[in-house]
């Protein structure tokens, strides 16, 4: 059972110290369960993870999915999109006529590219051992996380079986491992992550494949068995630790040690926990959900702490009201211990399409606190950032169980889960955990609500990498703190659109020679108008002079607002994608392309009036006309911008041929005002085209506003 | 009555017939199997272009019989302007609920638009060049109908340069509403704020109320107006159909 996506990213370029070269090989290390503190602090026994962390790039967190659980972070990690997307919404399919215990085993469940597809696309080799969701995948050296629901089948039977190519388990067991059995490769024993490693590190150096991704599932285990600490924890973590050692000396042994740029990741945190609440109890006290086959109008299907609604039929307005009422009739102390996830919210964060809505656990403040004893006296301060859970003290206090039912052991890393699916529907919703011992098997997940994901930084290192751009890591990490989309009060999307518009002056700074290149063309352009008129000696007439203004305004505006969306590549915009709403980026691109543009206008202007004189006699008017245009050049041309960009290849002239329609009248209002103040009219007699125009902004950065979501969901 | 509010209670009137002939569009386009509406629509045309050619009209100086054309030119413009409506709102329909049948839907009304769209500044061309005596002239109504065509010769273009069809079908919609929203508008205030346009309808010249005062001309002029609003429905229908029947072997 897993959680909060990515208790970090730790990533170690090992070329990175050689400099920024782009890395030929990537290993890819998921360990169950991972959580920051395990390398921030000198007293996990992790020296590995400490030294790269030291040495190469690491997070404090990273942005999780929802549910936050082991199966879907492991495929958002190797898609680079959200469960939605991918399709493995849960650990575990939704079964309507019952849960059969079967996980989401195979790759052919995944619905989009993963890493291991762009590998074999660029021509490269993959290799993977205990990954999830990996049984059937296209990978060249595969070992998978596969079981099977037969009882009488060991649980590393169906692994040797659908080990790929034919030959190859043997193979390892022959020269790398000796003969394995179920117990060699269980998580209840160490030496389970241990025979991984062995086995990633022979791939590693006998066929040293491009990519190579290890799921380590030891820790996880003992969190699960032990809580956040604990002598278990300590024991898996070492393993880990090495294992992580181990494969680096395997690549130095191989010699391709300076060119391979190794990520460490985890795919969720835990939080200690000690109440339960079982939201199917109310359903089947309600009537709405029986213990006969298919007697059911709606139930929650639980995955980590999260709980997700399932309708029968998912047009059944009135169960779902029914579910609300229940919801909403819970006594208080209770209500605290969720919040509804709305389906709208769910959309937004990629989960599961099929709910109808989710209950994600609620900090506990204002609760209790037990007091510590036993081994678990000495327990890691809470960690501000992350879910971890297990800790009786945690403001994490709850889980979300199916229904009271018998437990039994499944999964790779045994959690306990709730086998028998038509259990009795019985017993109080809400039941305190015992002792910690006993609390210790619960399968206690933090499912974090979006919006208590505090900080975001390296998320999309595998995104990235999706997009086949294999790079080392930078050398130094950024931890930007951004709050993600979730409530309507404009004050996070202030901070976001801030941001935002930080990084693009930033860049923009960076790439100082795009810009140079930007006032060279709009100086350049000037000069030739210069050399052209004065061949007739003197200055251009005065509507000449307008249009000729305006026009080279036009085509400096379709450059500088080309670069926007063009000059970033999909890998950026998948991260951007992660740490903020699309809602911000528009707004902010849209802020930035004025301020640019209005910075081009201006020089235009001086640059104008130098070389082909000044006409103007309301100079006033001619510049709040310039500003009008500023902000309506970059309304208008940065949704284009995005969408020609999404076409890709010939972008600046399709750009031109998407944009200039739209902008013809817009500019022709735009020449109309500033003629009329070239001729020091009166001012009421722009008025009308004025008021048009700023109507015309507030259109089309609002349909900009309304769309790009669209656009930016692709 | 004011003028204001009448002109108010137009507007509301004529939002109204727009959003019933879009929904009524939709549902036509959608329908399957021998219709009336088709035969309707081949007897009001048919019917509308005899007697447009036959019936007396008055005598007006300067426009003389080319007045008639009145029974052409501006029923393809109403044409278009109600099936790019349908265009845009099957955009956003894709939007809310993706799916390839949507997206072509949007697409085969968009061109319909364009044939009605040619059409009608071929038929416009040709009367200005025997009324004002020039095949072009640098009119707002004219620009305006320009940029309109422009902008769906864009749209056309984006669908060309997409290789993946949900990519395509979803950015192509979004363009389809975001230039309808920035520049359709506006091309019906521009004329009327530019004021001075030579084309019927604009602030000093006379609508073709003027023309349609005569009782005879009125019913075959909305005889036409709605025949070619059905013509330009049907033409969707079986470009659609014919484009997902395509679509459908393509995948066998």
């Amino acid at each position: 059972m897993k959680t909060v996506f990515a208790a970090l990213g730790l990533s170690f370029g090992l070329a990175a110290s050689a400099g920024a070269q782009p890395a030929k090989h990537v290993v890819l290390i998921s360990i169950d369960g991972f959580r920051p503190d395990f390398y921030r602090e000198a007293k996990w026994p992790t020296p590995n993870l400490q030294r790269m962390a030291a040495r190469g790039t690491s997070a404090d967190g990273v942005r999780g999915v929802f549910p936050s659980v082991t199966y879907p972070s492991h495929t958002t990690l190797v898609t680079g999109v959200a469960p939605a997307q991918h399709g493995i919404y849960y650990n575990s399919p939704f079964e309507p006529d019952g849960a059969t215990g079967r996980w989401y085993w195979e790759e052919s469940l995944i619905k989009t590219p993963t890493l291991w597809d762009a590998v074999r696309q660029a021509g490269g080799k993959t290799a993977s051992v205990s990954w999830p969701v990996t049984a059937g995948a296209p990978i060249d050296y595969n070992v998978p996380e596969v079981w099977s629901l037969d009882k009488a089948l060991d649980r590393l039977t169906p692994v040797r079986q659908q080990t790929t190519p034919k030959g190859l388990f043997e193979e390892i067991e022959q020269r790398a491992t000796g003969p394995l059995t179920a117990r060699d490769m269980s998580s209840d024993y160490v030496s389970g992550d241990e025979n991984g490693s062995r086995i990633a590190a022979y791939l590693l150096e006998t066929y040293k494949p491009t990519l190579l991704t290890l799921h380590v599932f030891g820790v996880d285990h003992a969190e699960h068995q032990d809580g956040r600490d604990g002598e278990h924890v300590r024991r898996a973590l070492a393993t880990a630790d090495w294992v992580v050692g181990n494969l680096v000396e395997a690549l130095a042994k191989a010699g391709i040690d300076k060119e391979t740029a190794v990520i460490v990741t985890g795919d969720h945190g835990f939080v200690d926990i000690t109440t339960t609440l079982a939201p199917n109890v109310w359903l089947a006290q309600a009537g709405l959900y029986g213990a006969e086959k298919g007697a059911w109008k709606a139930q929650f299907h639980t995955s980590g702490a999260a709980a997700f609604l399932m309708l029968k039929d998912a047009k059944d307005k009135k169960t779902l009201a029914d579910v609300r009422r229940l919801l909403a009739a819970a006594p208080a102390e209770q209500q605290k211990l969720f919040r509804v996830v709305e389906r709208a919210e769910l959309d937004r964060i990629g989960a599961d399409p099929h709910a109808a809505l989710a209950l994600a656990p609620v900090l506990g403040r204002g609760h209790e606190r037990r007091p510590r004893r036993g081994p678990h006296a000495a327990r890691p301060r809470r960690h501000p950032r992350l879910f971890p859970r297990q800790r009786p003290d945690s403001d994490w206090v709850y889980w979300l169980r199916p229904r009271l039912c018998r437990r039994q052991s499944a999964g790779p890393d045994g959690p306990a889960r709730c086998g028998s699916h038509y259990g009795p529907v019985a017993g109080p919703a809400v039941q305190p955990l015992p002792e910690p011992a006993a609390r210790a098997s619960g399968a206690v997940t933090a499912a974090a609500p979006p919006h208590h994901w505090p900080c975001a930084a390296r998320g999309p290192r595998a995104a990235q990498l999706r997009w086949g751009q294999i790079a080392v890591p930078p050398r130094r990490a950024r931890v930007v703190s951004l709050r993600p989309e979730t409530n309507l009060l404009p004050v996070p999307l202030l901070r976001e659109i801030s941001t935002l518009l930080a990084k693009d002056f930033r860049l923009e700074w960076r790439q100082r020679a795009a810009l140079g290149g930007l006032l060279l063309y709009v100086g350049s352009t000037v000069f030739v108008c210069f050399l052209s008129f004065s061949l007739r000696g003197g200055q251009p007439p005065a509507p000449a002079w307008n249009a000729l203004f305006w026009v080279i305004l036009l085509f400096a505006a379709i450059n500088a607002v080309a670069k926007g969306f063009m000059q970033e590549s999909p890998g950026q915009r998948l991260y951007y994608y992660t740490l903020v709403g699309p809602q911000a980026i528009i707004l902010a691109k849209m802020l930035y392309n004025a301020l640019l543009l209005l910075g081009v206008g201006l020089l235009a202007l001086f640059l104008y009036t130098i070389f082909l004189g000044n006409p103007i006699q309301d100079l006033a008017l001619f510049v709040a006309n310039l500003v009008l245009g500023a902000l309506g050049f970059a309304t208008t041309l940065t949704l284009v911008s995005g969408i020609a960009a999404k076409a890709g290849g010939n972008g600046a002239t399709l750009m031109a041929v998407l944009g200039f329609p739209v902008m013809i009248p817009m500019l022709l209002l735009l020449i109309k005002v500033s003629k009329n103040a070239l001729d020091g009219l009166d001012r009421g007699v722009s008025q009308q085209a004025i008021i048009t125009l700023l109507a015309l902004n507030v259109i089309v950065a609002a349909v900009s506003y309304l769309l790009f979501p669209f656009l930016w969901r692709g | 009555m004011s003028k204001a509010t009448l002109g108010i209670i137009i507007s509301l009137v004529s939002v109204v017939v727009m959003a019933g002939g879009v929904w009524g569009g939709q549902r036509l386009i959608e329908s399957r199997g021998p219709s009336v509406w088709k035969w309707l629509a081949v007897v009001l045309i048919v019917g509308s272009a005899i007697a447009g050619l036959l019936i007396p009209v008055p005598r007006l100086p300067i426009v003389n019989e080319s007045v008639r054309n009145l029974f052409f030119h501006v029923p393809m413009w109403f044409g278009m302007i109600m099936v790019m409506f349908v265009s845009i709102v099957y955009s956003m329909q894709y939007l809310r609920r993706p799916s390839a049948r949507l997206d072509i839907l949007a697409h085969e009304a968009a061109k319909t638009g364009i044939l009605l769209g040619v059409l009608g500044l071929a038929t416009g061309s040709l009367w200005a060049r025997y009324t004002w005596g020039a095949w072009w002239t640098p009119d707002p109504r004219l620009n305006a109908a320009a940029v309109a065509l422009l902008i769906y010769g864009a749209y056309l273009v984006l669908r060309g340069s997409f290789r993946d069809d949900q990519q395509r079908a979803r950015v192509s919609a979004i363009y389809n509403i975001f230039a309808f929203a920035a520049a359709i508008p506006l091309l019906f205030i521009l004329p009327r704020i530019s004021g001075n346009s030579l084309h019927p309808g604009q602030t000093g010249n006379p609508g073709f109320n003027k023309y349609d005062l005569d009782s005879t001309m009125r019913p075959v002029f909305y005889a036409a107006v709605i025949g070619w609003i059905l013509f330009s429905f049907w033409l969707t229908q079986v470009s659609s159909r014919l484009t997902l029947l395509q679509h459908q072997h393509d995948d066998q």
